[in-house]
């Protein structure tokens, strides 16, 4: 990490001390003007980028520090792109008096911390009571530790944004008229209600309602045990899961400072680039499907099969790929696979060639999808990551920026697009799913021999030589083994853009709190920002060209 | 890396028509003369074969004497992240209830993972469907019935 610009920041704040962890920085600030100092590490010191607030509930914590005498905790994620430092700054709070907003400073501040407002019933200045993720009338604040629901679980009402809209079907008002669209997703792969204000055809104002999937991930990973935690991370994503799990298999890992063996990290490359390939063909489908050219949609359905097929022989499922476990891969590569693996990279690059040629360069296509242009301006301030954030012209990829596993070692390249726009968004994915498979092959040629799962008690049940004993069996049933209580960030890249994991452990088999840093949540904001003058079409062609997924949106 | 600036220029009609009907006619003569095999299966005559890792439906493995080998520690009802495995008896002995609930199961095989006796497999079998719920709720001795023999 850059030690400069720490010491910097250090001789900056003086009296606040800014203590060196693993990830970067980190300042425990005990006073009110939390604005104030934020926007003063955005404009001194460059810390853009604001990645996730998060907040903790400390009653009854066991091991909590000494001066961790408040309540809750609100942590601030900031990520200074040039240095590639991330500082966290950690705001003590009793949840009485309103914490002052950072949405003037920081634009994707706002649904952060109505999300918190939602969750623990924490108020910033100047805000609305709207709930994010759960309904308008659902009672308590689900993440405080001492919630009992008594909501009866029959909130069937929609509830209207626009406070003159009435019905949420089409109604007139003059010149202008509302359209609702969903709580179906657009695309079909999740709900989302986005409702449209239209004047003509042009959208006036727009607004999108969320949480319609959400199933509690955050609250649920605190009553299992780190291991069977992993099947949640799962959920967040439905094309991409082994990426979702792989994220927070890997801060797993760094909590329990538990090193994994060369060829499990080998394989994991392998299979976090295949996923990353069909969540991209996925989407390029799905751009297809919105802009009315159904036979791309199908030829992906088709490149995507063939992934899925390698991975039913790799790990047993299609999608699901459950072969991840805290401490390596539960399996290794069964006879042939390779060679299976290289004959369908052969045909997916193949069939790029072909998709090239029906769309790139394309005179229809490139009109149907140069709209919805996100500046780079824009994409900074509300903290886009992934593929949205490079076709936007900044490159900052977590896999070259701050390498994980062996993508120091391997050849590859990070497109840019030029304008932001859909096209763009197209071409930089179009490109990434080619770097994807130079990624793999060069992995595979050199795949390194050995286990795949760590020597470490945690694992003892996956090595196949030892006896399977019950005592063995319990620890890991009940994970008696546990982390040392510690607080941990840690990202990878995944399909979508940075997906992060922000763990809280109190020293127990069971995580205090697990946050979700979900890169669809920034997406959604900035869309919400680039409709208004578009018509209705371009919207969905916006929708699916960022790639939001509900799943990881509603968590 | 920028992508090239010709990716960002149209393509003029001509060649755009000629290159898109070109790519049309060339997978259909591959098509029509078996160089390139259709994409999709004619289901029921031809069938998808899955490797032999399928994670298939949980079963129970049994001895000769059609016996299971469970022991009743209960470790696969605590692992179970949906809670649909059910078990009850004495510790050392074949459990008096055992009950699977498949309508729950997500097929995640940790199951299988902990169990120390080696009592309880993932199969084969995917094609998993039923009228109602409890056609799915399949209790010890339906279990054992659908568990293949070691």
């Amino acid at each position: 990490m850059s030690l400069s610009l720490l010491n910097k920041l250090g001789k900056y704040l003086s009296p606040i001390i800014v203590e060196e962890i693993e990830e970067g920085g980190e300042i425990y600030f005990d006073k009110n003007e939390i604005s104030l100092l934020l926007s003063h590490l955005k404009s001194e010191f460059e810390f853009l980028v604001l990645l996730d607030i998060c907040a903790e509930d400390l009653l009854g914590k066991k091991n909590a520090e000494e001066r961790q005498s408040h309540r809750y905790e609100i942590v601030y994620h900031l990520l200074n792109l040039e240095e590639h430092t991330r500082l966290r700054v950690r705001l003590p709070t009793d949840g009485v008096e309103p914490i002052l907003s950072v949405r003037e400073v920081f634009l994707n501040g706002d649904w952060y911390e109505q999300e918190i407002w939602d969750m623990y019933g924490i108020k910033f200045s100047d805000q609305s009571d709207l709930r994010v993720l759960n309904h308008q009338s659902f009672i308590g604040f689900p993440l405080r530790k001492d919630f009992i629901n008594e909501s009866n679980g029959s909130t069937q009402e929609p509830y209207d944004f626009f406070d003159e809209q009435e019905s949420v079907q089409v109604v007139e008002r003059g010149l202008r008229s509302i359209v609702n669209i969903g709580p179906v997703h657009p695309i079909t792969r999740g709900s989302v209600r986005s409702i449209f204000e239209l004047d003509g055809e042009k959208i006036v104002r727009n607004k999108f309602e969320i949480g319609y999937t959400h199933k509690a991930i955050e609250k649920i990973f605190e009553e299992k045990t780190w291991t069977t935690g992993i099947l949640l991370a799962e959920q967040l994503s439905d094309q991409s899961p082994f990426l979702s799990s792989l994220a927070y298999v890997n801060a797993v890992e760094k909590l329990y400072d538990l090193e994994i063996p060369d060829r499990a990290m080998a394989l994991r490359m392998v299979f976090s680039e295949l996923s990353r390939i069909v969540d991209h063909l996925n989407c390029i489908g799905e751009l297809s499907l919105s802009s009315g050219n159904e036979t791309i949609l199908f030829k992906c359905l088709d490149l995507r099969e063939r992934i899925y097929e390698l991975f039913e022989k790799a790990t047993g499922s299609r999608t699901k790929a459950n072969i991840n476990i805290i401490g390596g891969l539960s399996l290794d590569l069964p006879i042939g696979w390779i060679a299976d693996c290289i004959i369908h990279i052969d045909y997916i690059e193949d069939n790029l060639l072909m998709l090239d040629k029906l769309l790139t360069r394309s005179k229809v296509w490139m009109a149907r999808t140069n709209v919805c242009k996100i500046t780079s301006h824009m994409a900074l301030e509300y903290g886009l990551s992934g593929p949205s954030l490079r076709a936007s012209g900044i490159n900052y990829d977590l896999r070259k920026a701050s390498p994980y596993y062996f993508y120091n070692d391997v050849d590859f390249e990070i497109p840019l697009g030029v304008n932001g726009h859909c096209y763009d968004r197209y071409l930089v994915r179009i490109e990434e799913i080619r770097q994807s498979l130079k990624i793999i092959v060069q992995v595979l040629d050199n795949l390194p021999f050995g286990d795949c799962v760590a020597t470490h008690p945690l694992t003892e049940l996956f090595h196949a030589k030892s006896p399977q004993q019950f005592s063995t069996a319990e620890d890991f049933v009940k994970n008696k083994i546990t982390p040392p209580s510690k607080r941990i960030y840690s990202s990878i890249e995944a399909a979508n853009g940075e997906l992060g994991f922000y763990l809280i452990s109190d020293g127990s088999s069971k995580p205090w709190r697990v946050k979700v840093r979900a890169p669809s949540f920034t997406h959604i904001q900035v869309l919400a920002q680039v409709l208004p003058g578009l018509i209705l079409d371009d919207a969905l062609v916006g929708f699916s060209s960022l790639n939001i997924t509900p799943g990881e949106l509603d968590r | 890396m920028i992508l090239k600036k010709y990716l960002y220029s149209p393509r003029n009609m001509f060649t755009g028509v000629i290159s898109s009907s070109l790519t049309i006619v060339k997978s259909l003569i591959r098509r029509k003369y078996g160089f390139e095999k259709s994409i999709t299966l004619n289901y029921p005559i031809e069938q998808y074969h899955y490797s032999d890792r399928l994670m298939g439906m949980p079963e129970l493995v049994l001895n000769e004497k059609g016996k299971s080998l469970c022991t009743s520690c209960d470790l696969c009802v605590q692992i179970c992240p949906t809670k649909c495995l059910e078990l009850k008896g004495e510790v050392g002995k074949e459990p008096k209830l055992f009950s699977l609930s498949l309508s729950d199961c997500i097929f995640c095989g940790h199951c299988e993972v902990v169990c120390p006796d080696k009592a309880i497999t993932m199969g084969n079998n995917h094609m998993l469907t039923g009228h109602k719920e409890e056609v799915l709720r399949l209790d010890f001795s339906e279990w054992k019935k659908l568990s293949s023999r070691q």
